[in-house]
């Protein structure tokens, strides 16, 4: 495959957009990481111990993540980790709608009118989760994960 | 390390291990995290009050009716708005705690004397126990929830309201 100017311009739009989404969807929950845990709670899939760690980390992981894609840093490897972040999102939703949770879904808001889990929350993630795995796979042929 | 100093310094941080009450339902222990920030509990009161919650208590349809006939209590219901629409105890209130946060919920004309009783669809449901430990953590002072919840409630022939208003 050659890499044209095209196609780094495609995915230059597809890093910046994906860096600006992430961004803005952890500044909520970075600024109110107890309203974050409480979301994460009633997915009902952690150990009650383990939430509030999880509502710290999780957002500032997406805002530094987001940043490394904005600013083409390390692309591979945050395109890569932000990809399976988003992908196990869509596996909490999906499993939260089989068990009937009508709950919040916490994806970039954490505004009670966001809508709760549903069909729109799934395509919006996977529209993401393909997005991110399109970054992965062009950067790292451009720079191998591992050199 | 980002994450963590900023979780120390503001003032909606949470503690990094999340608190949680042992609640005894019967025989089963259940935790129920509390999610208040240090803002919040402050705002409240100049005192910790996670430290000071007394313990809520557990009432069953026949103690229900009884207050329920007498008036002096306020029902809160703690499953989603659909359910509450679809029927409620007359006179709750819809509290649908997994649809909106803790922060949203709107009972700030409710004296913190008032004798609460949260309410979810049964046995099975949490959703009760979690919104009196919420509730007792803000200050309610007289929280207690009703074990059989909603199917209880209509298996006895009770009174039942429909609609979105109490």
């Amino acid at each position: 495959m050659k890499y044209n100017n095209k196609n780094q311009l495609f995915m230059m739009i597809i890093r910046v957009v994906l860096g600006v989404v992430f961004i803005y969807a952890s500044i909520d929950k970075i600024l109110f990481p107890a309203r974050f845990a409480e979301i994460i709670y009633h997915y009902k899939v952690l150990p009650i111990e383990m939430l509030n760690i999880i509502a710290i980390l999780i957002p500032w992981l997406e805002a530094g993540l987001g940043l490394l894609l904005i600013f083409d840093i390390w692309t591979d490897m945050a395109s890569l980790i932000l990809g399976v972040l988003s992908f196990v999102f869509i596996l909490l939703i999906v499993s939260a709608m089989i068990r009937g949770l009508n709950i919040q879904c916490g994806c970039f808001s954490l505004d009670n009118k966001e809508s709760v889990v549903g069909t729109q929350r799934i395509i919006e993630d996977l529209i993401i989760t393909v997005g991110c795995f399109i970054l992965f796979f062009y950067y790292s042929r451009l720079k191998p994960l591992l050199t | 390390m980002i994450a963590l100093f900023f979780n120390k310094i503001s003032p909606e941080g949470i503690p990094v291990i999340t608190k949680f009450r042992n609640i005894k339902i019967q025989d089963t222990n259940i935790k129920v995290p509390l999610f208040l920030s240090a803002k919040r509990i402050h705002k409240k009161k100049d005192i910790d009050i996670v430290n000071e919650l007394q313990s809520i208590k557990e009432i069953n349809i026949e103690k229900v009716q009884k207050i329920f006939m007498k008036g002096n209590c306020i029902f809160f219901d703690a499953r989603s708005t659909e359910n509450y629409i679809d029927g409620h105890i007359p006179g709750a209130i819809s509290i649908p705690i997994e649809e909106i946060g803790f922060d949203e919920i709107d009972i700030a004309d409710i004296d913190f004397t008032e004798k609460i009783i949260t309410y979810c669809d049964g046995e099975e449901c949490h959703l009760s126990v979690e919104l009196a430990v919420y509730l007792e953590e803000i200050g309610f002072m007289n929280v207690n929830y009703f074990i059989g919840g909603w199917s209880s409630w209509i298996g006895n022939d009770n009174q039942v309201s429909k609609g979105s208003t109490p």
